[in-house]
């Protein structure tokens, strides 16, 4: 029957051809579909886990939310809901997005124990805990957080001027986030930063007495990023439902000196505890990450942990895309290399490509009905000879399996190569490149024969139905 | 007296044509084992209907086909399906070759439905189409092949499994003379070679005349005529 499938795949050329070049279109999208939601994913989750300086992002819950947008000597004026790198942690945790709001209870934050802190550091594939320590604060009458960055952030900055290259040697930086409607500034402005009185509760709750008077401190802008949302949500002036915005929206972050941080920070600080509202872990070992996080989450069940694969997921989905092109290649390979392990989704781009399969699917099964009434006389020929239903049913299906699977093949092959040999190009090793291609290919061969079989069975049912002496007679 | 090797017991097969109009009434008949049978009448009097019953490929209205004593009312469509396979050949007016196969694939065909080993079925089937004369035609497509020729593949094909019967539909009405005869003569050869038993439909009473026994058909119903 194999041989009879082969045998009618090659004497009906122009049907063969035009059925595998069908399919070789679809399976040439899905595969650049796989690719490039893998490369999104993966730069993603690359540029995530720099962002957050670690595998596994730990906050606690009131920090996720939104922020005020104030007249530190008034009032506020409106909130904004977070649309800067946490943006995509509001999506996880939607019960925060409005409830855990800083509106007008201004920073209260409940921050991370130094007790949690010496828990997590002692956990069990624990390499390194990085707390980021943050101070409210303001710009102009925009509302900003200052936050310790205890390492460059160069290597994520896709925009913008690199801070590092404008410091002066000075190697630490200051955040400040601007949210919405920020003044426009310059690398090299003086702005200045207005601080409230940091205080620390009866309950230990650390907290910004507004009542006292603002300090005001000049800062250098040393750097800016601009980081692009696609929603922005917020209240508008004067009160009312807060506003939803979709769009691609720029927000900078401005990168101060070490010199103007030292001064904010150590002196509206001084004698206080710092509080500590996030803190970012490296685990030792990245293939039990999944593991080591529910772990974490069964030890600390009053924070909200995620792994950045998982947030780099999130963000495939909902953020990134629009800045896809703004990715150096060096990320890319570096991606690549860091995630070794295949824990980034492939939906991207999946919805198209199987629609275009189930298009070329459909193409096949028209093919092959349309053959059907052409192959009368052979059906009834081989069933005169002894062929029972269920092995024309299984010819036919054959059939279409083969043009299917041999389209799917050729359109992998067409599109992969040149990716494989861009790869090996960039001194990926074979072996990464060789099993990521495996994987690809039989993904696309998996659900070329999901395809084939699904579209093959009303023709194979038809022509298997069919009786010699039907044929005979009305030949 | 040669012992049947099938036979037939009332066997009916009626069409209703705005009236049923009975193309095989009654007939009860016996094909004898090792010798050529001729079923000789005018066109339209049931003969390819009767060689359909005979073959197992369709079902009659009442009455059964018994070949080597195997009821073909008791057998499933897969039943039937089989017993063709393994017991029965067919030989057809038009040939009924599978056009993207050659000569030696379609002779190999059926072979393959009984699991023979591959270099087995090529080796008969070699041998089968070397002994009907188209040893330098095994890679040749039907199109590839005179009328003449595409009947003796056909025959080459329905001895393919040595089968206890081939029943052969006007298997010279689409043939020349030469051809006519060369087919004739092959049907001869394995009869005699061979004990091949053969069925021959047919209007032609010079076909016939190679027959051990004829059986005459007019209007649905059979006389054998020894």
């Amino acid at each position: 029957m194999v041989k009879l499938a082969w045998s009618s795949i090659r004497h009906r050329l122009s049907r063969t051809l035009i059925t595998v070049f069908a399919m070789a279109i679809a399976a040439a999208v899905i595969t650049s579909g796989m690719s490039l939601s893998k490369g999104i994913a993966k730069m993603a989750y690359h540029e995530y886990r720099t962002y957050y300086r670690g595998d596994i992002v730990i906050l606690t819950p009131t920090y996720v939310g939104a922020t005020a947008v104030y007249d530190l000597e008034s009032t506020i004026s409106h909130n904004v809901l977070n649309d800067s790198g946490f943006n995509p942690l509001l999506k996880l945790y939607p019960q925060f997005g409005i409830d855990g709001y800083l509106g007008y209870d201004l920073y209260p934050y409940s921050p991370l124990a130094f007790e949690q802190l010496q828990r997590l550091r002692d956990f069990p594939g624990i390499r390194s805990v990085d707390p980021v320590l943050i101070m409210p604060a303001s710009l102009g009458t925009m509302a900003t957080s200052l936050r310790v960055i205890s390492s460059a952030v160069g290597e994520h900055l896709a925009e913008g001027t690199m801070p590092r290259e404008n410091s002066g040697g000075e190697s630490m930086l200051e955040v400040v986030v601007n949210a919405y409607g920020g003044p426009q500034l310059s690398v090299g402005d003086v702005v200045t930063i207005r601080v409230p009185v940091f205080k620390i509760g009866a309950s230990g709750v650390p907290y910004a007495d507004t009542s006292a008077t603002v300090q005001e401190r000049p800062a250098k802008v040393v750097g800016l990023v601009r980081w692009p949302t696609r929603e922005l949500s917020f209240f508008p002036p004067g009160g009312g439902d807060p506003r939803y915005e979709q769009g691609y929206v720029h927000s900078s972050e401005v990168y101060l000196t070490e010199l103007a941080w030292q001064e904010i920070w150590q002196q509206q600080s001084a004698g206080l505890t710092y509080p500590v509202l996030a803190t970012t872990l490296r685990v030792d070992n990245l293939s039990t990450l999944n593991v080591t996080a529910a772990e974490l989450r069964a030890a600390f069940p009053e924070l909200a942990i995620k792994t950045v694969p998982e947030v780099a997921r999130h963000v495939e989905r909902y953020n990134i895309l629009d800045r896809f092109y703004l990715i150096p290649s060096a990320l890319w390979m570096n991606a690549e290399q860091v995630v070794a392990h295949d824990y980034v989704p492939v939906e991207l781009g999946l919805t198209s490509a199987m629609l275009l399969f189930a298009n070329a699917g459909m193409l096949l099964a028209s093919q092959m009905l349309a053959s059907v009434a052409e192959r009368r006389k052979e059906i009834g020929i081989i069933k005169a000879l002894g062929a029972r239903n269920f092995e024309i049913l299984g010819m036919v299906l054959i059939e279409g399996l083969l043009l299917a699977i041999t389209g799917s093949i050729v359109g992998f092959s067409l599109v992969r190569i040149l990716a494989i040999h861009r790869d090996i190009s960039n001194n990926l090793s074979w072996l990464i490149v060789m099993q990521s291609s495996l994987r690809e290919l039989a993904a696309v061969v998996s659900l070329t024969t999901v395809v084939a079989l699904v579209f093959s069975v009303i023709p194979a049912a038809k022509m298997s139905q069919l009786t010699v002496m039907e044929v005979f007679r009305n030949d | 007296m040669t012992e049947a090797i099938m036979r037939t017991e009332r066997l009916n097969k009626a069409f209703s044509l705005g009236e049923t109009i009975y193309a095989v009434s009654d007939v009860s008949l016996s094909i004898p084992g090792g010798r050529i049978t001729a079923i000789v009448g005018p066109s339209g009097c049931g003969k390819s209907t009767l060689l359909s019953l005979l073959g197992g490929l369709d079902r009659p209205m009442s009455g059964d086909v018994f070949l080597e004593n195997q009821s073909y009312r008791s057998l499933s469509e897969d039943g039937l399906a089989l017993l063709r396979r393994r017991k029965l050949g067919y030989v057809f007016q038009f040939f009924n070759l599978i056009p993207h196969l050659t000569a030696l694939e379609n002779v190999m065909l059926p072979m393959s439905f009984i699991g023979v080993k591959r270099s087995d079925a090529k080796a008969r089937a070699t041998d089968l189409l070397e002994r009907v004369g188209l040893g330098k035609r095994l890679s040749h497509v039907p199109l590839q092949l005179s009328g003449g020729e595409q009947q003796r593949v056909a025959i080459a094909r329905a001895l393919a499994n040595s089968p206890a019967l081939i029943l052969a539909d006007e298997p010279t009405g689409n043939l020349d003379s030469k051809s006519r005869n060369d087919v004739l003569n092959l049907f001869e050869k394995f009869n005699q070679e061979n004990g091949q038993t053969f069925v021959l439909i047919t209007h032609d009473d010079s076909v016939a005349a190679i027959a051990h026994k004829t059986i005459r058909m007019s209007d649905g119903q059979a006389v054998e005529d020894q």
